[in-house]
């Protein structure tokens, strides 16, 4: 299964970093080694296997964008799964990128009607802190009158935080094939073997792709967080050519088990009752494998 | 044990005239040019600060006097002088002879007479300190960085000829590894070539044990390439510190021990706040290794921050409590000197990445002279408990094995995954390292750790 996802924004505005970043193991210091695209950068991400997510990544400078909407037009905005439109919250020039945002919108819908429209207001690191919640919610409100027919949905983002990974765990999301059935799956899971929380990761990237929360928990950003730990922990594990295979943390409070399920997703399940000892929890995990990777086989068939 | 420490520090400690307790406290005198990066080093281990945010450092225009603790047990001094050649006066008028400072307290007249007199008195700090840590700036031009490299050893030859000298060729981060290579070998043979005619010869050079040859005018001298923008800093620091732990070679020991009884490759021993290792087993380390260890505890600590952190926590174990007590035993008299004289005592804190502050109950203590003005964030939870541990797998077949030894201790292990089937045998030989650990530093708790789950 091919999905086309499209990138697009000004030049410099992050599109190929943040990919490098999700897709390819940069960290993101590395991205400042990055040079401008030139038209158009195809890549094809395996994601959950049989998924495969075909990236086009296209270079913002303005001679490119003026042929994409000309000559490359057909090409470029037909079959589109998802749109990906970055705007650099330091351009000072607001208006040209929202026209070529509307132009944008104009070909999608006249090629996709049906694309997702991720709008990320990028580079938020740049923005003092107290002043980002009131910039962005204004930058929200202009896109989505803007966006007229049309829905999108805006997110705050900046390669040098756990944002990046809210928002690209969000549009992963949408491309997941039978996420009903999945969250099905693992709140059972989680009942049976009476875990605080239970998370799925897709493994190459580690973008939360379901969850189960039978224990409220106080921080909503815990997610990308614990996506971006960990995928800095494994940046670190490469440095000694190993690979990250499994984890487990735990204090008097907690205990956090992090396993590969099937060949393509890793599971944490959090435990806060401490008579329930690690092999307990290992073998549960163990059982629950072959279960998931049943439900990702039949998903793949149909 | 007592006695233990005492001799092994006296031996460090050449200045007879010391106060008794200067021990209890081992000074670093760190210096080097001025924007060397002195301060920057110090926050980036001791305050978590960014590594990018120190080029808003200001410069240090005074004497600054930094009062850090690590691992509980280990109260360490530094002292950042900031480098200009001219200060040294007694360097040009050599009288000093070190009778004329018979005064009570260290910390007193070293700054508030010398820095009225415009100067600071080189020779009198020399005698005071444990290690020199000299920073060289290795992107400038460092010629005459090492010329007051040679002044400053020179004049320590004759106050104090058992001192000890960390050279920092700092910033190395924007060099080539033929650069760093190239830069360390000129910077030693310059510094050998002013020393060769005293030093009798080359042969004995460098020299890097106390134990070797106690009676020679032997030089200790070590050169580290360091950056604050990698763990190399963090691992150069370390090794200054190892040497000035009474007890390494003690710790040494037990972790060898330790990694042949459970069949592990290697072993560290971590101050968790600053990530500074205060003892690893004989082996050979690895760069890469030790950061992935400094790692690991970010991992721990970050995803504790996040699941473990309870109200309810009523774990305080009796251990935390024996230790507080012992630790109160071990503070420097002295402590009470630095307030009646109205220092600025505070502690600067900065959280390490977005979202977690790094909370522990070591905060370190900044004592300055000149008018630092740093808030204070006092730690509050602390989710590194007495039952803090983590085991993580790689592929390949290794593992790593983390256990909390004190509050602010860790132990982790590197292991096959084989040796990782008996956990039962590993828990119980890592609790008796962490009794034994326990006791080397007097911190027994009163209520014993036998009954140790296994
Ligand atoms: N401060 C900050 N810088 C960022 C962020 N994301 C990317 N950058 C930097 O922005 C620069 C340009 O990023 P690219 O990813 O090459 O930009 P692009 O959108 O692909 O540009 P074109 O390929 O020309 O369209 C790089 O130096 C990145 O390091 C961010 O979130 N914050
Ligand atoms: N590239 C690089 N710059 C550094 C490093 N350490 C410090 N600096 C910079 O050196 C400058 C001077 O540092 P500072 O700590 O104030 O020097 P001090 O006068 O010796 O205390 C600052 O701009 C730091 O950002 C390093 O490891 N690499
Ligand atoms: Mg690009
Ligand atoms: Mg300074």
């Amino acid at each position: 299964m091919r999905k086309k996802v499209l990138l697009m924004g000004k030049s410099g505005g992050g599109k190929t970093s943040m990919r490098s970043i999700i897709f390819a193991n940069y960290s993101a210091k590395d991205t400042r080694r990055l040079g401008a695209t030139m038209d158009v950068e195809q890549s094809y991400v395996r994601f959950l296997g049989n998924l495969i997510l075909n990236l086009w990544d296209c270079g913002g400078q303005e001679a490119f964008m003026e042929c994409y909407f000309a000559a490359q037009k057909d090409n470029i905005f037909k079959n589109v799964e998802v749109l990906i439109y970055v705007f650099d919250v330091q351009s000072q020039e607001l208006d040209k990128d929202l026209h070529y945002y509307q132009s944008c919108l104009e070909s999608i819908l006249q090629h996709s009607s049906q694309a997702k429209i991720f709008c990320l207001i990028h580079k938020m690191d740049l923005v003092p802190e107290d002043m980002r919640e009131s910039l962005f919610n204004e930058r929200q409100s202009i896109l989505t009158n803007v966006s007229k027919p049309l829905q999108c949905s805006c997110f705050r983002t900046s390669i040098w935080d756990e944002t990046l990974y809210k928002a690209w765990s969000q549009i992963v999301y949408q491309l997941v094939p039978n996420v009903k059935g999945l969250e099905k799956t693992l709140t059972n899971f989680a009942d049976i073997i009476d875990a605080d929380e239970i998370l799925l990761f897709e493994k190459a990237t580690f973008l939360v792709i379901s969850h189960c929360t039978r224990k409220p928990h106080r921080d909503a950003r815990r997610f990308e967080k614990i996506s971006d730990i960990i995928k800095q922990f494994k940046l670190s594990c490469s440095k000694l050519t190993a690979a990250f295979q499994s984890m487990e943390v735990r204090n008097s409070t907690f205990a956090c088990f992090i396993e590969l399920l099937t060949p393509n997703t890793y599971v944490m399940v959090v435990i806060s009752d401490p008579s329930i000892s690690s092999e307990v929890t290992l073998m549960n995990i163990r059982n629950a494998r072959k279960v998931f990777e049943k439900l990702e086989k039949d998903v793949s068939r149909n | 044990m007592i006695e233990e420490t005492s001799t092994v520090v006296n031996d460090i400690d050449s200045d007879k005239n010391d106060n008794k307790t200067s021990y209890m406290r081992p000074n670093i005198l760190l210096t080097g040019l001025r924007r060397s990066g002195k301060t920057s080093i110090q926050r980036v281990i001791f305050t978590k600060m960014q590594p990018s945010q120190t080029q808003f450092l200001k410069s240090t225009p005074h004497l600054t006097i930094n009062q850090f603790s690590c691992g509980s047990f280990i109260n360490f001094q530094v002292q950042e002088l900031p480098g200009q050649l001219h200060v040294f006066p007694s360097l040009q008028f050599p009288n000093s002879d070190g009778t004329h400072n018979g005064s009570s307290s260290l910390y007193d007249d070293d700054n508030t007479t010398h820095l009225v007199s415009g100067g600071y008195d080189m020779e009198r700090l020399l005698k005071r300190c444990n290690a020199v840590v000299y920073i060289i700036d290795a992107q400038d031009d460092y010629s005459q960085s090492v010329s007051s490299l040679n002044m400053i050893i020179q004049s320590g030859k004759r106050v104090n000829p058992r001192l000890r000298y960390e050279v920092f060729i700092h910033k190395v981060d924007q060099l080539s590894e033929e650069a760093k290579i190239e830069t360390q070998r000129d910077i030693h043979n310059q510094v050998r070539e002013h020393f060769a005619d005293v030093n009798g010869g080359t042969d004995s050079w460098p020299l890097t044990s106390f134990g070797s040859n106690p009676n020679t005018q032997s030089l200790l001298i070590n050169f580290h390439l360091t950056s604050i923008f990698d763990h190399s800093i963090f691992e150069a620091f370390s090794k200054v510190i190892q040497k000035l732990i009474p007890q390494f070679n003690h710790l040494e020991d037990l972790l060898n021990y330790l990694i042949s009884a459970s069949n592990m490759e290697q072993a560290f021993l971590f101050d968790i706040q600053t990530k500074i290792s205060i003892a690893t087993d004989s082996s050979p380390t690895d760069m890469q290794m030790y950061e992935l260890c400094c790692d690991m505890i970010d991992l721990l600590i970050n995803m504790s921050e996040i699941y473990g952190r309870s109200n309810d926590n009523v774990v305080q174990t009796t251990e935390d409590d024996g230790i507080i007590n012992d630790e109160q035993s071990y503070d420097n008299p002295d402590d009470e000197d630095d307030e009646n004289e109205g220092h600025i005592v505070n502690g600067i804190h900065e959280s390490t990445n977005s979202y977690s502050n790094y909370s522990f109950s070591t905060t370190p203590m900044v004592t300055s002279f000149a008018s630092m003005t740093e808030t204070i964030t006092e730690p509050t939870s602390n989710v590194f408990d007495s039952m803090s541990s983590s085991v993580i797998k790689l592929t390949g077949g290794r593992a790593l094995y983390l256990k909390e030894i004190n509050r602010h201790l860790a132990l982790i292990c590197v292991l096959r995954e084989e040796a990782l089937t008996k956990q039962a045998i590993i828990e119980y030989n890592v609790n008796q390292l962490k009794k034994s650990i326990l006791e080397l530093f007097h911190l027994t708790p009163q209520t014993s750790s036998s009954s140790v789950a296994s």
